[in-house]
């Protein structure tokens, strides 16, 4: 008598097969991993059914994995899949996602290490111009920006008045979690707010015409070429981009990588035009702002302190919700 | 019987499963709804729009917590953190009990976001048992298991779908999220009669319905939930009301979802099912001793 296999086993084997990239057509890779036929290895593990071969039943699993997490990609960088262009977006979708699956029970994570694949493997930048290279990267970012802005954690602010009588030389201070600070070459901001405007019209031509024939997707234009310093950020549960001079970007980073205030005026603002007092007014006028933002908080030694090289990234206000289709 | 021990004596009446789109018509008409159903994980966040909205929901309607990632049936260890933020949701929603599936979904860490269908055997009758009560334990709150739709049967099961069922609830003491809408579908892909899976459900142990639509492909049907019900699961519904009582019931509509009131009255079909149900009960109240639980 057979034994039988143990849960774990079966589960192992089911996972190999659905988790394997799809081949031509979209259909389940014809060899295992090991060299022998798919339809052998799968014929051993799953039932045929009435109409469909075994290979065919546990295809459907296979299928069902790539598009949702495919889709669930083309929904959070809707930028990059623009800068692009389709097929370099799905290739580069397939091996981020064999490189780097999901370890997260929610796909709101799913684009969590997409800036380490993109700085870590070179062939999603074969016959791209290094220019080309740095927008990918940076649309990545900002695009995974939006995603922490959207639901990450929003910390009790910080008033400026409650720092009178502190020491800028040892006080310190943290940014909203669920900020980034993003240092650009391209106008980013400018490019989602066009891009989301374009995808509602067509959004909306396509809702009173359903009958119509789908188009080919528009060839979009690439961002505009503009060195800025951007900060993605949510207030009353909408995200903002809200651009920054370079030294208020760079005092920023400095209070976010854990400097005490007084370093980070200093460092920040070094090199920053005026008279003394018009440069002390200027950074009055920046805490002002970013205390009325609520982007200070006390300075909490959990919160990781974000390293001022950090580059990767939902600035839309309407984040769509991720669950598994039963 | 609708209320029950395993659904926190709640006896609810038809709910709909809160959608994004609907968000707005929701808080600005404040429609006539009994409860909604709400898929957890999509508000086991830090912060956000989300969870705001969810805030003014509750301010004015019953919640019911769905989970799609527990993973009951995966072999590996239990995600500590899903379970903290489960927790956390649980006590923020005040839901009388939670559901989640009978299915796995997760190897060595790594998330399909897909119910995956189990081998149905002994072995894992015992793992899930154990897995339902080490997560009740931790929530502190009653669980229904949904049986899910499928399109794969394993050599290794050593059962039917429906004796696993009715193995697993009753060795982890907890209750049934019947789908009757997967219940369809699996035997379309499998070849059973619905109607003998229905008859071993254990109604007793029954505490939620779900229905919802499904397509048809040339061979095989895919549970889509972009549809109406279909009749033949309605016909599935009668009966299973029939046998469990007026259960709290929900729609799920999932994908090419249309406005709200279209997604209501469809729910709403399922009150003339629920009426027949509840009138010999009704009729019986006046003189029967403890009457007068009703809606």
């Amino acid at each position: 008598m057979a034994t039988i296999p143990r849960l774990a086993e079966i589960q192992a084997e089911f996972a190999t097969a659905i988790f394997r990239p799809l081949g031509a057509a979209d259909r389940m890779a014809s060899r295992w991993p090991d060299g022998r036929p798919t339809a052998q290895v799968v014929g051993d593990l799953i039932k045929p059914g009435p109409l469909l071969p075994s290979f065919e039943r546990l295809e459907i699993y296979n299928r069902q994995y790539w598009f949702r997490l495919w889709d669930c990609l083309l929904d959070d960088y809707p930028g990059l899949l623009a800068v692009l262009g389709r097929r370099r977006f799905m290739e580069l979708a397939t091996q981020y996602l064999v490189r780097f699956p999901s370890r997260s029970f929610t796909l709101r994570n799913l684009g969590r290490s997409l800036a380490t694949h993109l700085a870590s493997d070179r062939r999603w930048r074969e016959g791209l111009a290094p220019g080309r290279v740095r927008l990918v990267r940076e649309m990545a970012a900002f695009e995974w920006a939006q995603v922490e802005a959207f639901d990450g954690a929003i910390r009790s602010p910080i008033e400026l008045g409650a720092l009178r009588g502190k020491d800028p030389a040892t006080l310190r201070l943290s940014l909203q979690p669920s900020m980034s600070l993003l240092s650009l070459h391209w106008a980013l901001d400018d490019f989602a707010i066009a891009l989301k405007q374009d995808l509602q019209q067509e959004q909306a031509s396509q809702a009173s015409e359903p009958e119509a024939q789908p188009t080919r997707p528009r060839r979009r234009r690439l961002p505009r070429a503009e060195r800025l310093f951007l900060a993605v950020h949510r207030v009353d549960n909408s995200l903002f981009y809200k651009r920054l001079s370079a030294p208020a970007f760079r005092t920023l980073r400095e209070l976010q990588a854990g400097a005490t205030l007084a370093a980070a005026v200093e460092r920040g603002s070094a090199g920053l035009r005026g008279t003394a007092l018009e440069r002390a007014q200027a950074v009055q006028s920046w805490f002002a702002t970013w205390s009325q933002l609520g982007w200070l908080c006390r300075h909490s030694t959990n919160q990781a302190p974000r390293q001022p090289a950090r580059t990767p990234s939902r600035g839309n206000p309407v984040r769509g919700a991720k669950r598994p289709r039963k | 019987m609708p209320a029950n021990r395993f659904n926190g004596w709640t006896d609810l009446g038809i709910g709909v499963g809160l959608r994004i789109p609907h968000y707005s018509h929701i808080l600005s008409r404040k429609p006539s709804v009994e409860w909604f159903e709400i898929i957890s994980e999509n508000y086991m966040v830090d912060g956000g729009r989300a969870l705001h909205v969810l805030d003014q929901i509750l301010e004015q309607y019953r919640i019911v917590q769905h989970g799609v990632s527990l993973y009951l049936g995966s072999t590996d260890p239990l995600n500590r953190e899903h379970l903290r933020r489960l927790k956390t949701l649980i006590r923020r929603t005040k839901t009388p009990f939670v559901s989640d599936h009978l299915c796995w979904g997760s190897v060595d860490g790594t998330y399909s976001h897909d119910l995956l269908p189990l081998p149905y055997t002994r072995e894992a009758v015992r793992h899930l048992a154990s897995r339902i009560k080490a997560v009740r334990d931790f929530i502190e709150t009653p669980i229904l298991v949904e049986n899910v739709s499928s399109y794969a049967e394993f050599h290794a099961s050593e059962m039917t779908e429906w004796e696993f069922l009715a193995e697993v609830v009753e060795k982890a003491d907890c209750g049934v999220l019947l789908d009757v809408n997967n219940i369809y579908v699996s035997s379309r892909n499998h070849g059973f009669d619905p109607a003998e899976y229905l008859e071993a459900v254990p109604p007793e142990r029954v505490g939620q319905i779900h229905v919802a639509g499904h397509s048809h492909y040339e061979r095989y049907t895919l549970d889509t939930h972009d549809h109406p019900v279909l009749d033949p699961v309605w016909s599935l519904y009668a009966r299973a009301i029939e046998r469990c009582g007026p259960v709290s019931t929900l729609l799920e509509w999932d994908a090419h979802i249309p406005p709200f009131e279209e997604v209501h009255a469809e729910a709403l079909k399922a009150r003339k099912f629920l009426a027949r149900a509840s009138a010999p009960r009704r009729a019986r109240a006046p003189g029967a001793a403890g009457a007068g639980r009703g809606r």
